[in-house]
């Protein structure tokens, strides 16, 4: 399941794509679910773990594919932090719902990522869990309204 | 902020041009949109110039 902290509660990764051209392995490039991934984000074709063939940049190395599939492998691959969703554009949002299939995933997100469709996602300031775009945009603004309470009581 | 700025930053393979009409300018869009490129374009011509390999044509005084 997905699962939300909306800005506030946790602990997250400030700047998750430099840290992954630190931390990438060779076997997550060529992973068939990552190929994938950056076909469909970055609209590029993985040749093989050290070269990837861009329709704009050309050949590229794994360092150079955007951002925002950068966090995706690794909300995929490496548990040791909580991501920032917001990191991602909205081509992206439905990859982490796939991602969250597959296993239990904690983000941190500070703006209104857009879903689309049927889903499962837990807001973790309220608890709530919301399968709808109207819920969870109702979600959100509650969890946000209770981060300011918070904040002014603090 | 008095009219409008344009900018055309360029490489070999890229061009982006656009126009800055007002004191903030939000650049959005999704993933692998150009955005970190264009600044990272932006950057290396305002530490090499022409060294770069990239071209920026602006009125504008810009920090990256």
């Amino acid at each position: 399941m997905l699962k939300i902290w909306y800005y506030g509660g946790v602990q997250y990764m400030k700047d998750a794509p430099s840290y992954f051209d630190h931390v990438y392995e060779d076997e997550w490039i060529t992973d068939p679910f990552v190929r994938e991934m950056i076909q469909d984000v970055d609209q590029s074709t993985v040749i093989s773990a050290h070269v990837i063939e861009s329709p704009v940049l050309g050949a590229i190395t794994p360092k150079e594919i955007s951002g925002g599939v950068k966090v995706l492998i690794l909300m995929l691959k490496d548990d040791s932090f909580v991501y920032n969703m917001s990191n991602c554009g909205n081509n992206c949002a439905k990859w982490i719902l796939k991602i969250a299939e597959q296993k239990d995933l904690t983000v941190y997100l500070q703006h209104i990522l857009r879903f689309e469709g049927e889903f499962k996602i837990m807001i973790m300031n309220t608890g709530k869990i919301v399968h709808n775009r109207k819920e969870y945009v109702r979600g959100l603004l509650e969890a946000e309204r209770l981060q300011e309470e918070l904040q002014d009581e603090g | 902020m008095k009219g409008e700025y344009l900018f055309q930053v360029r490489s070999k393979r890229i061009r982006f041009s656009f126009r800055i009409r007002r004191n903030i300018t939000v650049i959005k869009g999704d993933s692998a949109t150009g955005k970190t490129t264009l600044l990272t374009m932006m950057y290396e011509y305002l530490r090499s110039g022409r060294e770069s390999g990239y071209s920026v044509n602006t009125e504008a005084d810009y920090y990256v």
